[in-house]
């Protein structure tokens, strides 16, 4: 057994079991000061919370998400693609084409269900 | 080479399958019969084209460019074709269930295409990086389809437990392969099964852990006893057919991927030997006592497909790893996928608008109104507890003869323990639809595609208890 694996092994774990330990002994005990003033929520600098913080938000947003997906992995796949462009040859090129086929469909679908008739 | 398509080619044609329906669906061209249809012919395709054997050894195929990430052999072959048929049967019974429900779009038969797709490729994946993927693409689409009636509240917190589940077992699996790596500098099961049989498992603290914490998530996806708690709930809350898919097309996908982690290096089985026998144990008995407590119907079949991951369990347990074959494991999950996958077609059918027909009693005197619903239902109940002439009771035999020859007597004993004490349950259903009075009327409104399928696997349930395997 490798003598690093093992003190790795176990920084991992001292550090799982130390952590929770800490923050529960001190939530146990801590001195804490209790007030009405002290329990109101606090945001920069200002006194009451603005709004409600668990509001509901369109599901349509799905699709921006989705958008949003499409190009984040285009761009992903096409740095290292564009880098060894002439070591991968053809072979390369038909890959990424297929590739971007498939997003292509994705973005197909967004389009159709209106992402960018923003209402 | 040339030919090394061939063996792809279902995962293809299911992909493409998919994808189109996906734009079909964008389009709203097309209704919801037609694209059911339309499922239906794509794995029914998928299906023939898998029919074509390979022969026992393992075949890499596109070495040079997956570089060993995928295997085929005729174990992935059959794993395939149940998984495939248990996508077509699905599809063909939803169309039943969302039109006595009044919901249902077009992108439920694109979801689940894609799950199966994904399906596929963990039957085939041989290296812990695409098992992980193609198990995200199959939770993706999964939890999309069970909360797919967003009206209902039950439907909304089944998705939100597998979605934690999912969750949880994700973050178990990507920690695992990040240990493996850690110690390996690989992630292929070919390597670690090399490792494992030079210096024993033990030898390496990391790779010891990583391995344990893949086998929790995987035991996560098929509701190993600690790992059941919510699955109950899930499969409640989720839409009937898909409840009858994700007990039966997840399940064989993920005991595939064990098998392959486990079996093909057999020493990394015998490591974990003892574990293995105390969690089926308990998976058999535990679910056992939450089956019997149930009084909803499909409460009841969740709780008893825990029950059945144990005899799959027994299964991977015995089943020696030198001549892999996995057959009595596959005829297993053939049996078990036919019985449930026809009681879920027709509960599909029978349960009635928004699912208001669901406790025991609710089928009270279902044989006098409607004898042949009831007889299929006996059918698959029957198979399901292990009664002789249906499918369900020669996987049983199998098993638990594997079990005894294996050397796995207390197994092979506590399996039919278990066997005599899932008739509780099972039975009850057929006593209140045969001995009880009829109070209903079990009018029902829909297609009748739900009920042709259901004929169609009672038939198959029969038909497959003449199937001999090789044990």
């Amino acid at each position: 057994m490798d003598l690093e694996l093992v003190l790795s092994a176990a920084a991992l774990i001292g550090l799982a079991v130390l952590i929770p330990a800490l923050m529960l002994v001190t939530a146990i005990f801590g001195p804490r000061a209790k007030g009405k003033i002290k329990d109101e929520a606090y945001e920069s600098g200002i006194g009451a919370t603005i709004g409600v913080v668990d509001q509901k938000f369109s599901v349509k947003f799905y699709l921006l998400a989705i958008l949003f997906l499409i190009f984040d992995i285009e761009a992903v796949f096409m740095y290292p693609w564009a880098v060894s462009v002439r070591e991968l040859g053809w072979f390369g090129f038909i890959e990424m084409v297929v590739f971007m086929l498939f997003l292509f469909t994705g973005l197909i679908y967004i389009l159709q269900k209106g992402v960018l008739n923003w209402r | 080479m040339n030919c090394d398509i061939v063996f792809l080619l279902p995962l293809f044609i299911v992909t493409i399958g998919a994808i189109l329906l996906m734009l079909l669906s964008a389009f709203e061209s097309i209704r919801l019969e037609v694209a059911s249809a339309l499922s239906v012919g794509i794995f029914a395709l998928a299906f023939l084209v898998q029919l074509v054997p390979i022969g026992l050894t393992d075949v890499l195929p596109f070495v040079s460019i997956f570089n060993g990430m995928l295997a085929v052999s005729d174990f992935t072959r059959i794993a395939s074709m149940i998984i495939i048929a248990c996508g077509l049967f699905t599809a063909m019974s939803a169309i039943s269930y969302f039109r006595q429900n009044n919901f249902g779009s077009l992108e439920f038969f694109s979801l689940m295409t894609f799950a199966v797709s994904g399906m596929l490729l963990l039957t085939m994946a041989q290296e812990l990086i695409t098992v992980f993927i193609a198990l995200e693409t199959v939770s993706l689409s999964i939890y999309v389809l069970v909360g797919y009636n967003r009206r209902n509240v039950l439907s909304s917190e089944a998705v939100l437990k597998y979605l934690i589940l999912g969750a949880f077992a994700g973050g178990f699996f990507a920690m695992g392969i990040a240990l493996v790596y850690g110690a390996l500098g690989d992630t292929g099961f070919a390597a670690i099964a090399a490792s494992v049989s030079r210096d024993g498992l033990l030898h390496n603290p990391a790779l010891a852990g990583g391995l344990l914490f893949i086998l929790f998530a995987l035991f996560f996806k098929v509701t190993v006893f600690p790992f059941h708690s919510w699955v109950v709930d899930v499969y409640d809350g989720a839409p009937i057919p898909v409840t009858g898919f994700m007990a039966t097309a997840l399940k064989t996908a993920i005991i595939a991927v064990l098998a392959n982690v486990l079996l093909l290096a057999g020493d990394i089985r015998e490591s974990w030997l003892d574990m293995l026998f105390y969690l089926t144990v308990l998976t058999l008995f535990a679910g056992n006592l939450i089956a019997i407590g149930q009084n909803s119907l499909k409460r009841m079949l969740a709780a008893s497909g825990i029950v059945h991951t144990g005899y799959l369990l027994i299964a991977l347990i015995a089943v020696s790893g030198d001549q892999f074959s996995g057959s009595v494991i596959l005829y297993y999950l053939a049996a078990y996928a036919a019985s449930t996958l026809g009681i879920f077609a027709s509960l599909s059918y029978l349960s009635g608008t928004d699912e208001k027909r669901k406790e025991f009693n609710d089928f009270s005197g279902l044989a006098k109104v409607r004898p042949y619903s009831a007889a299929a239902i006996t059918i698959f109940l029957l198979s399901m507890a292990g009664i002789p002439p249906t499918a369900g009771f020669m996987g049983k035999l199998y098993i638990i003869v594997t079990a005894y020859q294996g050397g796995h007597v207390i197994l092979a004993v506590l399996g039919i323990v278990s066997s005599i004490l899932s008739m509780w349950y099972y039975l009850r259903l057929i006593i209140a639809m045969y001995f009880h009075e009829a109070d209903d009327l079990f009018e029902t409104s829909g297609s009748r595609s739900a009920p042709v399928c259901a004929f169609i696997l009672a038939i198959c349930v029969l038909a497959l208890s003449l199937y001999p395997v090789a044990i």
